[in-house]
């Protein structure tokens, strides 16, 4: 850890279910009896803008990282993921899902979206260890909607980073808490499924 | 159950707005009244869950001036009132605010200003600490959920024993973070109490006023004794014998604490929870005993002034730092490395011998690669882009567009581009009046049915009988969208059980005396734009109100109703490659493929079918099968 607490910064855009999954974390930490807090941005994040959440498990006084200090960096988009590397230093763990989400500036021809192996390849001189997961690839082999994308990243965050002092079972049983029933099976489906592939990445 | 109602002795993972609404009803609130505006609006989507269980009248009232109103009369006749807002809501209400500690209140009445420094979600990011000064109220100021909870029962026990009216001013990192609290008892509300007439206090008359405002300021030096005694202004490492102190409130309290001690720097803290009064008596005291002083808040310099002009009274060597001397910006939001780079600076200039702990980090290389934006957009299938898209194909090039608040600003970006100014709730209407008069330019304002209800109609009513030409468009998608879907008055809650009835715009407008008023359906564009064109032939003012439901929630109820949704694709075999739904149009459904034709994304499509008509070639047709998941 790079200070008194584990510091995680959660990003990608605004639809990808980012707050569910840092809500999530932030319930297990309690959940496992310890001290927690979590930053969002609510508001414009709705409309497809870039979202970051904060979380720090430990003795924090303000959810806020500041640069070079977070533990862990978890993107459920690649340049998203590239934005927030200022938070990222030798010792950071990084887990990116390596599926693309066209800016609209891209789309409408204003702005390239840059080359995904140069990315990588840039990602990977920063931080300690450095996970992908293809989503789209892992969600079709296994019968998965893609809406369940951010509980395989949580799975992989469980599977990749054994500093997190939450269980797998502590998040499962959070998981529960916090999505409705009937979506309970396919997300904890999801969970277990990023957390293997994390592992055998 | 609602997890707002979890049990006494539970601790919750809250969000700052939850913790705001667990203090209030664990304070017996009984009235509450809002108009959403982020980061506030979370308290009140709560309270519109809760409210009628716990026998709390809560109300999304048509503007935060009303809001505070209705608040003022709840509390005057005994009942608690919370009244909450967001920042620039309270220059709404300030007319009534700034008036209300002169009558003060027989209740607790606890306002909330939600502040939102680094505009997060905002036009302006002003300090409203000065508004506790201007209107002489008691202000607080947490800088966690779970002082927020604490802060707003205080509140609620300072305003009944002072008798005032308590500012609560949080900042978006207040509001939206989530940390545990622990629960208390809740209380039930009153809804009925009785108000017992006193006209030289509650009526302000030149000569009740004065006599008035001489009490208040009595009343503010009993505030003061208050805040000498509260244990939310305290001293934390009071024993330090650094000769460096920090006097730090809201969240840089949080940051102070943590950067101190990754920097290893010993350093007596005063964290002030009350900041007007401020305990001049112990803050002198703190002072006294220290070399250096490093103020650290958000935005203005607030404490800095009181300090600095206390130490002066005082005679003080002690050195004041804080923004005057560029030490911290002034603008925008603090964050960990801001407050460290501020500290160390001083620190170093202090205290040439000292030792910082701070590690250096190795500088990494990287961030070669430049990065596309990601603002935020309309949504697909939003009616907005429809009408702003058919403004735009009936206005002429000399076209000036004023804009309001709302998700509707998004028009700003290319390519539909229809938006030149925008300032405040409402501005849209009284900027159009002036531009109509100042330029030769044709002017088509865009105003949201919610904001209109709030600040747009007595603009309108300026418009109609000073004779100003323009044409009006208002955005009537039945909700208040950008806040999260809040109902406004155009709503109808008949089948909510609630007793609000819904006022039709088009009533309104022709009240307001506008002869040429026109109700389309942004999505129908051949209509809408007719609409437009005969709208800016009229001789005098014309308003056209586009109704459709927000994209988002007509999206929702079809997908709750298992109702099947069309989607659209386009036909290779006759698109021309025109890009006019790409490059003029703009549907985020839409983008260019590899092999150069436009394509729609099956999962962003929601089916409006709007690309549809602007396609010059017919070539974007519905999909038989499919829609979206």
């Amino acid at each position: 850890m790079t200070d008194d607490c584990l510091n995680i910064v959660v990003v990608g855009v605004g639809g990808q279910g980012i707050i569910l999954v840092s809500r999530i974390v932030g319930e297990a930490s309690l959940n496992s009896n310890l001290n927690v807090m979590v930053s969002e941005i609510h508001g414009m994040a709705q409309r497809g803008g870039k979202v970051i959440s904060t979380i720090r498990i430990g003795d924090a006084h303000s959810p806020m990282i500041g640069s070079g200090e977070a533990d862990i960096i978890l993107g459920l988009e690649p340049i998203e993921t590239y934005r927030y590397l200022g938070f990222a230093s030798e010792k950071t763990t990084i887990i990116t899902s390596t599926n693309q989400v066209f800016p609209f500036t891209v789309t409408a021809g204003k702005e390239e979206y840059p080359d995904l192996n140069e990315l990588f390849a840039d990602i990977k001189k920063v931080g300690k260890k450095f996970v992908k997961l293809d989503i789209e690839k892992i969600t079709k082999k296994n019968g998965l909607p893609v809406i369940v994308g951010n509980m395989i990243m949580l799975g992989a965050l469980s599977g990749a980073c054994p500093e997190v002092p939450i269980s797998p079972e502590k998040f499962k049983e959070t998981i529960k808490q916090n999505v409705p029933l009937r979506f309970a099976e396919v997300n904890l489906k999801a969970f277990d499924i990023g957390f293997k592939e994390a592992n055998t990445n | 159950m609602d997890r707002i109602l979890a049990s006494e002795g539970d601790k919750l993972l809250a969000l700052g707005n939850e913790a705001i609404v667990r203090g209030a009803i664990e304070s017996g609130l009984d009235v509450a009244s809002t108009y959403p505006g982020t980061p506030s609006s979370e308290i009140g989507d709560i309270l519109y869950r809760i409210s009628e269980e716990l026998g709390i009248y809560f109300e999304y009232s048509v503007n935060e001036k009303v809001a505070l109103e209705l608040g003022i009369a709840a509390s005057i006749s005994g009942l608690n009132a919370l009244t909450f807002m967001k920042h620039v809501g309270l220059n709404v209400a300030a007319d009534a605010f700034s008036s209300l500690a002169y009558v003060g209140v027989r209740g607790g009445h606890v306002i909330i200003s939600a502040d939102d420094p680094g505009c997060h979600s905002s036009q302006n990011e002003q300090d409203n600490r000065w508004y506790s000064k201007l209107a002489n109220i008691p202000m607080l100021e947490p800088s966690s959920p779970q002082e927020a909870k604490d802060m707003v029962k205080m509140g609620f026990e300072t305003s009944r024993k002072l008798e005032l009216p308590v500012l609560l001013r949080t900042t978006t990192r207040v509001n939206h973070t989530r940390a545990p609290i622990t629960l208390g008892k809740i209380k039930r509300g009153r809804k009925k109490s009785k108000f017992e007439s006193k006209p030289e206090r509650f009526m302000l008359v030149p000569a009740f006023a004065l006599i008035n405002h001489k009490w208040l300021l009595e009343r503010m030096k009993k505030a003061e004794e208050i805040s000498e005694k509260t244990k939310v202004n305290f001293i934390e490492n009071e024993e330090s014998e650094s000769k460096i102190g920090i006097i730090t409130s809201g969240v840089s309290y949080g940051y102070c604490v943590d950067v101190l001690r990754k920097l290893k720097v010993d350093a007596g803290i005063m964290k002030l929870g009350m900041t007007n009064p401020i305990p001049r008596k112990k803050c002198s005291d703190f002072l006294k005993n220290l070399k250096t002083v490093i103020i650290l808040e958000e935005l203005d310099p607030f404490l800095e002034q009181e300090i600095k002009s206390l130490a002066g009274e005082m005679n003080l060597k002690v050195k004041i730092y804080g923004k005057t001397g560029g030490y911290f910006p002034a603008y925008g939001e603090f964050d960990p490395d801001c407050v460290k780079q501020g500290l160390v600076k001083i620190l170093k200039e202090n205290f040439p011998k000292l030792k910082l702990m701070h590690n250096t980090k190795k500088e990494v290389k990287f961030n070669s690669i430049s990065l596309p934006s990601r603002p935020p957009v309309l949504c697909p299938g939003c009616p907005h882009r429809a009408t702003a898209y058919a403004a735009k194909e009936a206005a002429s090039e000399n076209t000036i567009f004023p804009m309001d608040i709302g998700c509707y600003t998004l028009v700003l970006q290319k390519p539909l581009g229809t938006a030149d100014c925008v300032l405040c709730m409402g501005s849209s209407v009284g900027t159009a009046c002036g531009f109509a008069k100042a330029t030769d330019s044709d002017v088509i304002a865009f105003i949201g049915d919610s904001t209109f209800f709030h600040a747009g109609i007595p603009g309108l009513i300026n418009a109609v009988h000073e004779g100003h030409k323009f044409v009006l468009s208002i955005l009537d998608n039945g909700t208040t969208a950008m806040t999260g879907f809040q109902p406004h008055p155009g709503v109808d809650m008949g089948d909510e059980g609630r007793n609000a009835k819904g006022i039709d715009i088009y009533d309104v407008v022709k009240g307001c005396g506008v002869e040429h008023a026109k109700v389309v359906d942004p999505l129908d564009l051949k209509k809408t734009i007719d609409a437009f064109k005969e709208a800016l032939n009229h001789p005098t003012i014309s308003v056209i109100i586009a109704r459709r439901p927000c994209a988002l929630v007509e999206f929702r109820v079809k997908r709750r109703m298992g109702e099947k949704i069309e989607i659209y694709d386009v036909d290779q075999e006759t698109c021309i490659k025109c890009y006019t739904c790409t490059s003029k149009f703009g549907c985020p459904a839409s983008s260019v493929g590899k092999d150069e034709y436009p394509r729609i994304s099956p999962i962003l499509c929601v089916g409006c079918g709007v690309c549809a008509q602007v396609c010059p070639t017919g070539s974007i047709k519905p999909i038989k099968t499919g829609g979206s998941p």
